[in-house]
């Protein structure tokens, strides 16, 4: 297990993470979600050894690995937010080169590279130089390298960014696959909810340092057990409409984009009696209105007053 | 085996920077080749970009007039039989065609003797530079000058005023030359001319030697290392700009993740940098050995001023390496290869030979990695030996150790976000 213990990490005394603590066992996909900006990055940068905390701890199976981090590097691989290879060189030659810097012995690793180039659906184009491959491809490539010295524990650092959505599809089900099939632990960070809401287990919710939620999914989304979520779409948007909705004083969590809108209402609540004179006052044609459970990002909003991708 | 792949990994990047290779590569080689082909017949002196066409229009036999005045003054003192060897050295047309003619002389001057009946064709065409008439009774008059206060002959000099530095060289050795006369004309008249007076003969040398008498160089020798050590300095801020790309681009994270000490990866850079130092130098060399025909007289003496070099380079890319790391700016190996470079080349004689002009500059010159291992290679291609570079060697080695270990002080030791 690694544990981060009360992690604070300080940048020209202003607090970049605050008082952070979580963990991951052997075998679960956690999810770290929070907006651009919430400390996610310096929270994995910590983890992972690569920043010295400001205060706080790491811990692997309970020992301390701040001032030797070998351990912990010997069984964790990192998948950094930033394409982190050689644009010249081929994939193969990339996976051949860390795994080299990674002392695999020459044997294994020509075996490791064929596995892991099928693990990521690189197989029929090892020799194509990286900056001649497709954002997706070399989304794969990155995450590639981190698997092989075959870790136990990965941490994935925004992992799908700018890909389209069939390479975003792909890396989800990669990262499934190693999971199911490796028991690969994988802590992965992102600021799109659906995604950890996909993979994960447990699910830790940052925002400005802090961590502000922690549990497993249904436990996180049990925060707004007693709300539902309603979603309108309107023939045409009215601001007088969305004033006068928002004065409401039994709804909350207004989410307005165009001519939708969404808000939360507390599950007992009996709200058509207000919404359908207010259309006809306000000359409004609903074109449709459901209720939904609450998301992750309705938790987050519940949570911050702020939508996590604004 | 992990420190070759991080080696070879940095060979293979830079291979596959055509943009870089030309910088490195043909952009010396390129050089050199202009530099020796432009400058070589200014700086060499094998031929000079100067030549003055000079004819020479007699109208008398001076050897015939000499013995014609040597038959009218019999019993004249000056004209006894002691002197006459004397009086035919000082035939004043025979004189000035031999220092015309001498082999010095060649490099500028083309002397050419003409037939009178062609002067007033040779003055419509213009072809000469200088024309010199020789009238009749021109020797004659000249000793009757000389020995019994005659009247002073003339020559005819005709000047092409289109060649204005060919005709002010050809007024000037013609002044030369009168002034030789006068004074002995005035030896003469005092008496002091006697047999054992010989005229003196001018004595012109332009070949440059050393203060040590070594030998001199060539242009395209001077130039194949002045721009070697130019543009090896090129390949220390190319490497550290990389290096910085690597933290940029978290490739250093994954580096460190694996392990691998940073100072580990700092050594890295500088064995890699010394590496392709030599490899730069190498095929330098061998080109302008093929291409220019020069040759390396003492080759071991020339690889160890290499390899000392080369690690003066891959310090100099370490410390770069450091700063920008440090400062997270890959700044420090844009200055040193935008201006830096060219300071030192300006110090260290990459663009010409700085110790002809401005000894100071080219003291402080001697002091830059380039200044010391130009004056290196030139000493060595002048025969000079291990001792008379050393001086050169150990300042090398000072900049080497002094870049590195700040480096290694400054170098991070951990990696993370930028």
């Amino acid at each position: 297990m690694i544990e981060v213990v009360n992690l604070t990490k300080t940048f020209k005394k202003v607090n970049a993470v605050d008082d952070v603590s979580l963990y991951i066992e052997p075998g679960e996909i956690v999810g770290l979600l929070g907006p651009n900006g919430a400390g996610k990055s310096t929270t994995i940068a910590m983890m992972s050894t690569l920043i010295q905390p400001t205060t706080g701890d790491v811990l692997l199976q309970h020992k301390s690995i701040l001032k030797n981090p070998t351990s912990l590097r010997k069984v964790l691989g990192v998948v950094p937010q930033e394409i982190a290879l050689y644009e010249e060189l081929t994939a193969r030659e990339n996976l051949e080169f860390f795994g080299d810097v990674y002392k695999i012995p020459r044997l294994k690793l020509q075996e490791r590279v064929q596995i892991v180039l099928a693990q990521i659906g690189l197989e029929n184009e090892p020799k194509k130089l990286v900056k001649h491959y497709s954002g997706g491809m070399k989304r794969r490539l990155n995450i590639g390298v981190a698997l092989l010295h075959e870790p136990e524990y990965l941490i994935m650092d925004e992992p799908t960014v700018g890909i389209d959505p069939q390479s975003r599809k792909y890396i989800l089900e990669t990262v499934k696959r190693l999971n199911k099939e490796a028991n690969t632990a994988i802590i992965y960070t992102s600021h799109y909810m659906e995604e950890v809401e996909y993979l994960c287990d447990r699910i830790y919710i940052m925002d400005k340092g802090h961590i502000i939620a922690a549990g497993k999914k249904e436990e996180i989304k049990a925060i707004l057990s007693s709300e539902k979520t309603i979603v309108l779409k309107l023939e045409k948007h009215s601001n007088d409409f969305v004033d006068e909705l928002m004065q409401q004083g039994f709804l909350s969590n207004f989410q307005v984009k165009d001519a939708d809108i969404s808000f939360s209402v507390a599950k007992n609540t009996d709200f058509l009696p207000m919404l359908l004179p207010l259309c006809e006052k306000h000359d409004i044609v609903l074109k449709s209105f459901h209720v939904q459970e609450p998301t992750l990002e309705d938790v987050f909003l519940h949570l911050t007053g702020r939508a996590l991708r604004n | 085996m992990m420190f070759l792949a991080l080696i070879r990994k940095q060979l293979k990047v830079l291979w596959r920077h055509p943009q870089e290779l030309v910088i490195l590569l043909l952009m010396p080689i390129g050089l050199i080749t202009i530099l020796s082909f432009a400058l070589g017949s200014l700086i060499d002196g094998d031929s000079s970009p100067i030549n003055v066409k000079v004819a020479i229009v007699q109208h008398e036999d001076e050897q015939q007039e000499l013995v014609t005045i040597l038959q009218e003054s019999h019993g004249e003192k000056w004209a006894d039989v002691h002197s006459r060897e004397s009086l035919k050295q000082m035939l004043p047309i025979s004189r000035l065609l031999q220092l015309l003619e001498q082999e010095e002389m060649q490099q500028f001057i083309t002397v050419s003797q003409i037939a009178s009946s062609d002067l007033d064709a040779l003055k419509k065409e213009g072809e000469y530079d200088v024309i010199l008439e020789v009238p009749a009774g021109f020797t004659k008059q000249f000793y009757t000058s000389f020995f019994a206060k005659g009247e002073i002959p003339a020559l005819h000099v005709y000047l092409n005023e289109q060649k204005e530095i060919a005709s002010t060289i050809t007024q000037n050795i013609l002044e030369s030359f009168q002034y030789q006369y006068t004074l002995m004309a005035e030896l003469s008249s005092k008496g002091l001319l006697t047999q054992d007076v010989k005229l003196p003969t001018a004595d012109f040398s332009s070949t440059v030697k050393t203060v040590n008498q070594q030998e001199p160089v060539s242009t395209s020798v001077y130039y194949t290392f002045s721009m070697t050590v130019m543009f090896i300095l090129y390949i220390a801020g190319t490497l550290s700009s990389q290096a910085f790309l690597e933290k940029h681009m978290h490739i250093f994270d994954r580096i460190l993740l694996a392990n691998i000490n940073p100072m580990i990866y700092l050594l890295s850079v500088i064995v890699s940098t010394v590496i392709l130092s030599f490899i730069q130098v190498s095929i330098i060399f061998g080109v302008v050995y093929l291409m220019l025909d020069i040759s390396f007289v003492q080759l071991p003496l020339h690889l160890l001023v290499t390899l000392m070099l080369a690690i003066v380079v891959g310090s100099i890319a370490a410390l770069l390496s450091a700063a920008n790391y440090r400062f997270n700016s890959a700044e420090f190996s844009n200055l040193f290869s935008s201006v830096f470079v060219s300071i030192l080349a300006l110090f260290g004689g990459s663009f010409f030979n700085v110790s002809s002009f401005a000894p100071t500059l080219a003291k402080i010159g001697s002091w830059t990695p380039n200044g010391a291992a130009l004056q290196s290679y030139l000493t060595i291609q002048q025969g000079g030996g291990l001792g008379q570079i050393s001086s050169y060697l150990w300042i090398l080695m000072a900049v080497a150790v002094i870049c590195t270990t700040i480096a290694f002080l400054l170098f991070p030791k951990r990696g993370g976000i930028a």
